[in-house]
């Protein structure tokens, strides 16, 4: 009960915060360098000339005061309705839609390989602390970190595409042109949490309260799983959730290197094309999917640590 | 009378940049079967870590061993920690001292319940039964409300109350040895009272041994058959519990008797100075560079424990220790 009562709060929030980011979104689009009736001319194969940029910047609308055109454009964003692109006519929704799903897939299936990957390798170097599975585990994580997705994702490609030909390059099919851009992606954030969550381990192990289990002779692969790694996955969950938007945000490369037709590509493609409508519609939504990600990993911390219910 | 547990020459070494630091030395005692042994002594005496060491909760990495421990004359391996686990919450239990810390604060008090009951080497109990034997410990504790407190988390419920449900926990399992690592240092007057009346009761009602560490000597006298006072690592005197705190021997027992507020207006006496750290420990007896009754031998020699009067048992030479026949003067 409490719980809803904070998320419906917390959703009512969510009004003035979008608003903000409208305007700022707006603007920033407004105040980006490069002509966008210039870009609108090349893509529909039109020699720029006085007159053509002229019809152009009306037929676009640009040629009005700024505050009547965010007005106009605010009014149908109320409505989900963020216009079309200038580039290819197509409605910004759905074109945002659409990438939306294809992003979700690539973050989803990359968290998955995360999760799978990052809890048994964090709890097997807690275990093993200062052996040898946890100095490789530290080897691979300083790699792992330290590897641009730039970089890591071609030397994959080079692997196993090129030489080995088991996956597909590039593009979007089936699941096998998932596996190298999550595992791109998925990278850097195993070596973050498999780490984050053995200092967590290693810190919650020397606490009081395992003692005492021990103490009452409960089993100690029982008291890592109930005691320990249940304690310890709390700051794992929070730092997880301020991550994932960052995750969702930061595709751009992995998709542009993977052609996936996800999100950030789109996001860079409309930048280099001066659509504004699809750039301020990326960015509506980028922070849509940040607030809301928040919210439910408050709302996971709140239910796994039961402390916290009672500051809400 | 056959003893319950038995530590016979334990001494516990700190590993330390390759080196090992003395921490507790030569312990030997015992507890009777339905008896109370206090162990009374100042902060860093090693009261709790002998208690730890006797449970098998020391970490084999820091720690080092030597002695014996066992249990109804049967030897424990104390670095065992998978053999322990089956003795410890069975036949052993044991109170932690702040209890607040001692429960894990994102499971439910039921949890902490259902796991002890639940854990291999118990009869097999189902959910609905364990809460049931779980509600009957709790009223045992005179708690009440015992189904909620069932639901409630640690930080939602008082120490007291806590310390109560830590005994009957180590009750669910109805032990032989009930080990109470400084059950009431962190509670108020009243609750410790109300704890040390709870103990009583259930030595009485089920007859278990009970071995107590505290430096409270009210809870000490109220509880203790024998009582045992350490000081830097070593047992200077042991036994009855009347003949220890009504007549005291050792000079460090006198003194740390004669330091206990009490509610009288003349001035309260304090033994100068303080323990000797750890790696500083001699060879002599710890208690030298405080001791009022001194001598020149005592600085490199501290005697075996040597017998006043039948179980009652002294380390100090001026108190006729003798060691390698250098008596003292």
């Amino acid at each position: 009960m409490i719980l809803l009562k904070y998320a419906i709060k917390r959703l009512l929030l969510l009004i003035p915060i979008l608003f903000l980011v409208s305007v700022v979104a707006f603007g920033l689009v407004r105040m980006m360098p490069g002509s966008a009736e210039m870009a609108y001319l090349q893509a529909a194969g039109i020699p720029p000339s006085e007159a053509a940029l002229q019809s152009a910047s009306q037929e676009l609308g640009l040629d009005r005061p700024v505050y009547v055109q965010y007005l106009e454009w605010i009014q149908k964003a109320v409505r989900l309705d963020f216009g079309t692109s200038y580039i290819n006519n197509k409605e910004v929704k759905l074109e945002l839609l659409g990438a939306f799903k294809n992003t979700m897939q690539l973050a989803g299936c990359s968290t998955l390989i995360i999760l799978i990957i990052s809890i048994p390798m964090g709890v097997l170097s807690a275990v093993r602390v200062d052996k040898e599975l946890d100095n490789i585990n530290r080897i691979l994580a300083f790699l792992g970190s330290s590897m641009p997705s730039f970089w890591l994702g071609p030397l994959l490609v080079q692997l196993f595409c090129l030489r080995l030909g088991w996956l597909p390059v590039q593009g979007m099919g089936d699941w096998k042109n998932l596996i190298l851009p999550s595992i791109t992606m998925a990278v850097l954030y195993i070596a973050t949490y498999s780490r984050c969550l053995r200092n967590s381990l290693l810190e919650n192990i020397n606490k009081r309260f395992v003692t005492y289990s021990r103490a009452r002779g409960i089993p100690e692969k029982k008291i890592v799983m109930n005691h320990v790694l249940r304690t310890s996955l709390i700051p794992a969950v929070t730092t997880f959730g301020v991550n994932f938007g960052h995750m969702m945000a930061g595709t751009a490369v992995v998709e542009v290197l993977f052609s996936w037709p996800g999100l950030g590509r789109l996001c860079v493609s409309s930048v280099g094309s001066r659509d504004f409508p699809m750039i301020q519609g990326y960015i509506v939504v980028m922070a849509l999917v940040f607030i809301l990600v928040n919210l439910i990993t408050d709302l996971i911390t709140v239910a796994l640590d039961p402390r916290m219910r009672e500051s809400l | 009378m056959e003893n319950i547990l038995e530590v016979e020459n334990l001494q516990i070494f700190l590993k330390k940049n390759r080196q090992k630091i003395n921490a507790v030395d030569q312990v030997t005692f015992g507890i009777e079967k339905g008896r109370t042994l206090g162990i009374i002594g100042e902060s860093g005496s090693g009261k709790s870590l002998t208690c730890m060491a006797v449970m098998g909760l020391l970490d084999r990495k820091m720690w080092q061993f030597e002695g014996n421990v066992s249990l109804q004359g049967k030897k424990l391996d104390i670095t065992k920690r998978k053999q322990m686990s089956q003795i410890c919450g069975n036949r052993m239990a044991l109170i932690m001292q702040n209890p607040m810390s001692a429960f894990n604060p994102v499971i439910t008090i039921g949890q902490h319940f259902y796991e002890t009951l639940g854990k291999p080497g118990l009869p097999k109990t189902g959910k609905e039964q364990m809460k049931k034997i779980a509600v009957e410990l709790l009223e045992k504790m005179y708690i009440r409300d015992p189904e909620s407190v069932l639901r409630s988390y640690a930080f939602q419920l008082s120490g007291g109350m806590l310390q109560r449900i830590m005994i009957a926990l180590a009750l669910a399992v109805q032990p032989d040895l009930l080990i109470a690592d400084e059950p009431t240092t962190a509670l108020d007057l009243s609750v410790q009272n109300e704890i040390v009346k709870i103990l009583k009761e259930l030595q009485r009602k089920y007859g278990m041994s009970i071995l107590i560490v505290s430096h409270d000597l009210g809870v000490i006298k109220e509880l203790a058959d024998e009582v045992a006072v350490m000081y830097a690592g070593n047992i200077v005197e042991k036994g009855s519990a009347k003949e220890i705190l009504l007549n005291p021997s050792h000079p460090y027992s006198k003194g740390l008797f004669c330091s206990r507020p009490a509610f009288s207006k003349e001035r309260l006496t304090v033994m100068e100075g303080q323990p000797p750290v750890l790696e500083e420990r001699g060879s002599g007896c710890g208690f030298y560079p405080r001791c009022p009754e001194k001598c020149e031998a005592c600085k490199a020699y501290f005697p075996d424990a040597c017998t006043v009067d039948r179980k009652h048992q002294i380390k100090c030479l001026k108190r006729g220790g003798d060691v390698n026949g250098i008596a003292g003067s």
